[in-house]
């Protein structure tokens, strides 16, 4: 099939990863804001993928899971946070939640 | 036919990189939690596609698709049901200056890691079988052994505090 | 002999720490933990002394302990005659004074006793380090050291805020000659590159006269400053505000030699500079004199003890002014165990009498304390300069060596001073254990010490009567044994021999002196002639002199104390403090306040801003990296 120039998945990945931090900057909801984390570990993933195939490491890979299963512990506590936060304001709007400003 | 060949990748990365787009943008446009956690399923489910298909490595797709599209994103829309959010919470209510601010940060972001710097030598073979689960498993019970067993600590801690979060006070 | 003198240190220095750690828990127990560790040092210190009795003498370092550059200071020790002679006399006094002190102290609550004997302790073991020290440094520590202990054995019952005080004076008159100590020993190391004993002296040759007479001068200031001399006695008599033990073995029988131990040591430089010697004679004789002369009135036991041992130590450096060292440390010796002795005396009839101290109100007490009042006696026989007691001996040599060596004037002082040490003595006991009792109430509570108090009386008692005849022991005494050291009293000792008439003389004139102070008391203070009182008012100028301390208090109030007063508080705490320290800090304070004030806002709570300023930061990072990377 051929071989592509590894820069153009570090694009890709960059690309998810930049759609994914606009996201957190723009949206309110804080759940939506967690996907778009997600997101952005996702873009993450796919440059380390592309840059282990291209050096010919496996290594890329295993941090791929590595960072997967930071990404479940996350989604764990960021979820409780979200309903615990919800049960108290019944809202989940990042910008509602700025008692500890100034 | 047979000329169109050498064009097939780059056939292949557009495709990829308009379907990661677009469920991407998605996540973020979309005004109702449970159609973006959906376009975010979508978009794990293509990157799966493209551990697969174009970075031969089918046992991280695997994982890629059970765990993050299975596992933890049907967790994350189970609290979205659960939420039973209100019409106006959803609201797509985006502030511009903070939009404008966000992406021209972005673009910066990106222009300078990717064109200003494109250091990223060598080329990634397509399709062709990477290394297996096998491989893969010597290397994380052997060299990542330490960081691999700090992980299940993480988790645990992550379980537990989750259940002190979460839990209705007595 | 290293491990011997490592035991004759550690002993007092384990027993110390142990008080120290768990006094809480040993409490009145203490005392199991102190005297042992201080008798086994003393049984030590008599081993050594037996070696070198025999020859033995010993230099050498237990380990380095600063090494900079050029500048090598070890923890090491010199153990020769001289300093044997002073661990030995040191830790014998200090045996029977820690024993005596169980008896004295009985009254006192757990947790102080087990404080005092970790003190008390304490305190020999700096004496020790002081002692036996091979360079200044060390030497310095040991100071130091016993300064503090000092410190905090005058100011032992701090609760009162006179002892507190005399305390702090102790502490920040020794300052003031531990100041001159120091410049002298940067001078030395300036000098001759070195602060080991043996290369200093060894090297002394090669300072010029004119700096080896500062760099004594400066050593001076600080033996001074702790032996009590003028300028800077004051701190001495307000030091009996501590327990009486203490009085007796930091004030008078250890702490307060160390001077005359350090000039002595430091002989080889102020053999170089005869100025200094002069200086430190004149001193000597000048406080001799004129500490005498403000006991000769003073009501309270303990100051008139006080008054005598600066008195005492005047004799000390006029010894070793005239460079008969061998007589100074010898009468430092006598003067240790009779002045001890007379201390703890006292303390005796203070433990009678409930803390009572006015001689006026005393009276009658032979009959009451017959061992106290005896044992007394025979320490004032002895510092009375009446043969064939202790302190005749030493005096004796010291004022012989000063005529000797032509310090006439110096002699005819120290002659006459001790005719006022027999008078003020003798006035003491006269008043304290004779005639009748003149307060009842006073009279009736009076009682004998119990023995563990009486016991250490009666041994330094026959110390007293007894030590004076080592000055005639073969081998030339004591003068011959120290002069191995101090080789300079050679030519001394000769002299002596030759004017062997004028000697004899000498002697006799001083035993004279003594009697008639004696006399002079008894008739004074027994037959009332001439009656003290009509006395007094008729030389009414010169007894109100005396009486206030010739206002040497009242001089340094208004020339030193007073100003410093002042100036700290209109200048250092008016200006300097409120306006420019806490102008300063406030200042900082209220700047951080205002940039907080402003940045405060940055803390938006919206996430979202934060999410920019994490992308922006990135991005500037990157520049940065490329700019300066």
């Amino acid at each position: 099939m051929g071989a592509l120039p590894v820069y153009h998945y570090v694009g890709m990945g960059l690309l998810l990863f930049l759609i994914g931090a606009v996201g957190v900057i723009i949206r309110r909801n804080a759940i939506v804001m967690f996907l778009c984390l997600e997101l952005m570990l996702n873009g993450v993933n796919v440059i380390f993928m592309a840059l282990g195939r291209a050096k010919g490491s496996v290594e890329g890979q295993v941090i791929v899971l590595f960072v997967m299963a930071v990404a479940a512990a996350e989604a764990a506590i960021g979820m409780a946070i979200i309903t615990s936060y919800y049960r108290t304001h019944r809202s989940v709007d990042a910008d509602k939640a700025d008692l500890m400003k100034w | 036919m047979s000329h169109l060949l050498p064009y097939m990748p780059y056939a292949l990365l557009l495709l990829f990189t308009l379907a990661l787009a677009v469920t991407g943008l998605g996540v973020i446009i979309l005004p109702n939690p449970v159609h973006a956690a959906l376009a975010l399923l979508a978009n794990l489910v293509v990157t799966s596609l493209l551990y697969l298909v174009m970075l031969g490595a089918p046992f991280v797709a695997m994982v890629q698709l059970i765990v993050y599209a299975g596992a933890i994103l049907v967790f994350i829309l189970f609290v979205i049901m659960l939420m039973n959010l209100r019409k106006e919470e959803y609201t797509f209510k985006v502030w511009p200056m903070r939009a404008l601010l966000g992406i021209g940060a972005a673009a910066i972001f990106f222009f300078q890691i990717f064109a200003l710097n494109p250091n990223f030598a060598g080329k990634a073979l397509l399709g062709a079988q990477g290394p297996d689960a096998k491989v893969l498993a010597d290397l994380i019970f052997s060299k990542y052994l330490m960081p691999f067993e700090l992980v299940s600590l993480l988790i645990f801690a992550a379980a537990v505090g989750a259940i002190a979060l979460a839990k209705k006070k007595a | 002999m290293l491990t011997s003198i490592c035991a004759v240190i550690g002993f007092p220095l384990l027993g110390a720490t142990i008080n120290g750690l768990f006094g809480w828990k040993i409490k009145r127990k203490a005392h199991w933990v102190a005297v042992p560790a201080i008798a086994l040092s003393a049984i030590f210190a008599l081993r050594l002394f037996s070696q070198v009795l025999a020859g033995h003498t010993f230099v050498g370092d237990l380990y380095p302990w600063l090494v900079i550059g050029k500048l090598h200071v070890p923890i090491g020790f010199q153990l020769d005659q001289l300093s044997v002679f002073m661990i030995t006399t040191v830790t014998f006094v200090a045996t029977w004074i820690h024993i005596y002190s169980i008896g004295y102290m009985d009254h006192e609550p757990p947790m102080g006793y087990a404080r005092y004997f970790c003190y008390l302790n304490m305190f020999v073991t700096f004496m020790l380090v002081l002692c036996l020290a091979n360079n200044y440094v060390l030497m310095f520590v040991g100071w130091e050291g016993v300064g503090l202990c000092s410190y905090l054995l005058i100011g032992y019952w701090y609760e009162k805020a006179s002892a507190a005080n005399a305390g702090m004076k102790a502490f920040v008159v020794n300052r003031i000659g531990d100041f001159g100590f120091m410049i002298g020993l940067f001078l030395i190391y300036k000098f001759v590159g070195s602060l080991q004993f043996n290369d200093v002296f060894a090297h002394a040759h090669e300072i010029t006269p004119a700096m080896a007479t500062i760099i004594t001068l400066l050593l001076f200031t600080g033996a001074t400053g702790k032996s009590a001399q003028i300028p800077l006695y004051v701190w001495l008599p307000d030091a009996m505000e501590g327990p009486t033990p203490v009085s007796s073995l930091i004030h008078a029988a250890t702490m307060v030699t160390a001077g005359v131990y350090m000039v002595s040591r430091s002989h080889a430089l102020f053999n170089l500079a005869p100025l200094s010697m002069e200086v430190v004679a004149t001193v000597g004789a000048a406080t001799a004199f004129f500490a005498a002369t403000m006991a000769l009135v003073n009501n309270d036991l303990k100051r008139v003890l006080a008054y005598s041992t600066v008195s005492q130590l005047g004799y000390m450096f006029i010894g070793v002014g005239v460079g008969v060292y061998a007589a100074g440390i010898f009468h430092l010796m006598t003067h240790a165990f009779f002045k001890g002795l007379m201390f703890l005396t006292a303390g005796s009839v203070m433990h009678a009498l409930h803390g009572e101290l006015d001689m006026q109100k005393m009276g009658g007490l032979l009959k009451k304390m017959p061992i106290t009042a005896i044992t007394f006696i025979v320490g004032a026989t002895a510092i009375a300069g009446i043969p064939p007691l202790a302190g005749f001996w030493s005096k004796d040599e010291i004022l012989a060596g000063a005529f000797v060596h032509g310090h006439k004037v110096i002699w005819f002082v120290g002659t006459f001073t001790a005719f006022l040490t027999a008078f003020y003595m003798f006035r003491l006991i006269f008043l304290t254990f004779f005639g009748e009792p003149r307060d009842e109430h006073i009279h009736e509570i009076a009682h004998e010490s119990p023995p563990v108090m009486t016991i250490p009386l009666i041994v330094l008692a026959i110390g007293s009567a007894l030590v004076g005849f080592a000055a005639i022991l073969p081998h030339g005494g004591v003068a011959g044994f120290l002069n191995h050291v101090l080789a300079s009293g050679h030519h001394v000792a000769e002299a002596a021999e030759e004017g062997g008439g004028v000697e004899h003389m000498l002697m006799i004139i001083s035993v004279i002196a003594g009697f008639a102070g004696v006399g002079l008391a008894a008739s004074m203070y027994l037959k009332g002639v001439p009656n003290p009182k009509t006395l007094g008012s008729t030389f009414k100028p010169i007894y109100t002199l005396l009486y206030h301390k010739y206002y040497v208090d009242e001089l340094y109030f208004f020339l030193f104390v007073n100003p410093l007063v002042g100036g700290s508080r209109q200048v250092l705490w008016k200006f300097v403090d409120v306006v420019l320290i806490d102008g300063t800090v406030n200042g900082v304070a209220k700047v951080c306040g205002w940039i907080g004030s402003g940045l405060r806002y940055i803390q938006t709570g919206v996430i979202a801003h934060y999410a920019i300023g994490i992308l922006g930061g990135a991005v500037i990072l990157y520049w940065l990296r490329l700019l300066f990377g």
